[in-house]
């Protein structure tokens, strides 16, 4: 062991046995009470301070895409994550709750929008807008903004957009009872079957929607056509289907008076 | 004591902290008035909005850096050591510090008001601008006595990062906490009313930094004497409990 090596593990024994702190009483009384006393004001005036009050703020307005993007600062797919959150969250401020009734609709649309440019490929302001701001009971017209925004949204990714038009158009059929609405966003997404694979529930919306419309005619021309073209190849569908044209054809259903919505053939 | 403040000054302005924040305040504005540029209305407001905000963050990031660095290279350089071989007592030292970190605070909160008064009314600016200074003060005190306790510049410093954010937040933490949104998702029992009691708890020992420098102070008239009243009030006994904490940890350490 060279002289130098020695010297450094002296060293570090030395520096090992030293410790980091000296004992309490190096520190004088008077810091110590003066920290008691300063930590109890402390304490004290926090108490005292007017607490937080919570207030509602209304939604602000959405900012224009080319800002939101330079805000982003090159992850706009973060942004749009978070102020997805940011928005689902504006109605459970700190300390208070808004009625969904209380809020701007057509800011909540623009808000959305914005999530869905920012992030083309996020269904979560699509799924939003269906499940939350259009399910929640609010006014009618409220809902036809979120459902319009939904179809509008469609033509830009309808293979993954498709099913957020489903649910409008079944939210149109259910909550708005519109049916034409509803049958015009039925057929937005049957129209896409030929580009996406759609299930057979989506394919024969616009069927049922016919159907709750007592357009029999139509019922029969659409299921005939689907029939001819090899469409149904599914034996319950096909059972489905045969069913619901012989419920129709039965004499239940006056020709133009809308039936009860949802009645399923047995 | 006033001679140690003199030296953290002459060593601020030896590392171009003053170059740093006037790039600070030209970066802020120069983003401020991009961001109005592309407002459809309200651009004033927006321009003081962004500006206050990002400048409140710049000056706090720019004390905060400015403490830790200047505070390691006194422990690494052994330049602490030194002036504990000279008879002054360690209380004397420690003022002399904070006295000089918070005088480079101060030179800052003033740039920072400087370019306020741009921007805004001036007496909105000026309300602005001391608060700003006060939590710059309060910052530049808790970096100091994080440092001298943690001693590990790294650790330091995230705990400052740490103690801002929750600082700033506590305030809706805490009316989360007793907010419809937990009384309903929360089961009641012994979870619940720890959450609650915690965050009590840790907002008695808080600053309620939220009730300082608010950017909207800049936009809207809303705040004057009484809210730099409670910051001051609040500055002063926080400045107050971590110098205290930070003399205990100075007067325990053995250099």
């Amino acid at each position: 062991m060279t002289a130098e090596s020695r010297r450094w593990r002296l060293l570090r024994g030395v520096r090992a046995h030293t410790p980091s702190e000296r004992p309490w009483r190096f520190v004088p009384r008077g810091a110590l009470w003066a920290l008691v006393l300063v930590l109890a004001v402390q304490a004290g005036s926090s108490a005292v301070l007017a607490p937080p009050a919570a207030t509602a703020s209304a939604l602000a307005a959405a900012p224009p895409l080319p800002v939101a993007r330079l805000a982003a600062l090159g992850e706009p797919v973060a942004l749009a994550r978070l102020l997805n959150l940011w928005l689902q969250a504006h109605d459970n401020q700190p300390g208070i709750n808004i009625p969904y009734a209380s809020l701007d609709y057509s800011r909540v649309r623009d808000w959305l929008q914005l999530t869905l440019d920012l992030d083309p490929r996020g269904q979560y302001p699509l799924l939003a807008a269906t499940r939350l701001y259009a399910s929640v009971p609010v006014a009618n017209d409220r809902r036809r903004l979120m459902l319009d925004f939904v179809a509008r949204s469609v033509p830009g990714d309808p293979g993954a957009r498709w099913r957020w038009l489903a649910d409008a158009a079944l939210i149109a059929k259910y909550k708005l009872e519109d049916l034409p609405l509803a049958l015009r966003y039925a057929e937005i997404v049957s129209a896409q079957a030929g580009h996406v694979d759609l299930p057979f529930w989506a394919r024969d919306l616009r069927v049922l929607v016919l159907a709750d419309m007592c357009e029999v005619d139509a019922v029969k021309v659409l299921v005939g056509g689907l029939a001819e073209g090899g469409a149904l190849v599914d034996a319950a569908e096909r059972r489905f289907l045969a069913r619901l044209l012989a419920q129709l054809e039965s004499g239940e259903c006056e020709p133009g008076v809308p039936r009860a919505p949802g009645r399923i053939p047995k | 004591m006033f001679a140690l403040a003199q030296l953290i000054l002459r060593e601020a302005l030896r590392n171009r902290m003053a170059w740093l924040a006037l790039l600070l305040v030209a970066g802020a504005l120069s983003l401020s008035w991009f961001l109005s540029g592309v407002a459809l209305t309200e651009a004033a407001g927006l321009r003081a909005a962004a500006a206050g905000a990002v400048l409140r963050l710049g000056c706090v990031a720019l004390t905060v850096v400015f403490v830790t660095t200047s505070m390691t290279r006194d422990l690494s350089d052994k330049s602490l050591e030194l002036l504990l071989s000279l008879p002054l007592p360690r209380w004397q030292l420690l003022v002399g510090k904070l006295l000089g970190y918070a005088a480079v605070a101060a030179m800052i909160g003033a740039l920072a008001t400087a370019s306020a008064l741009m921007l805004a009314p001036w007496q909105q600016s000026i309300v602005w601008g001391v608060t700003l200074t006060l939590e710059l003060v309060v910052m530049a005190t808790f970096s100091v006595m994080c440092l001298l306790s943690l001693a590990q510049p790294t650790v330091a410093l995230i705990a400052t990062i740490a103690f801002y954010v929750l600082a700033r937040a506590m305030a809706a933490i805490q009316l989360m906490a007793h907010g419809p949104m937990l009384a309903a998702t929360a089961e009641p029992g012994l979870v619940s009313t720890l959450m609650t009691g915690g965050t009590d708890l840790l907002a008695l020992v808080l600053p309620r930094l939220d009730q300082f420098a608010n950017a909207s102070w800049l936009v809207y008239p809303v705040a004057g004497v009484a809210e730099v009243g409670t910051a001051l009030l609040q500055a002063v006994i926080y400045v107050a409990l971590l110098s205290t904490i930070a003399l205990v940890d100075l007067y325990r350490r053995n250099f």
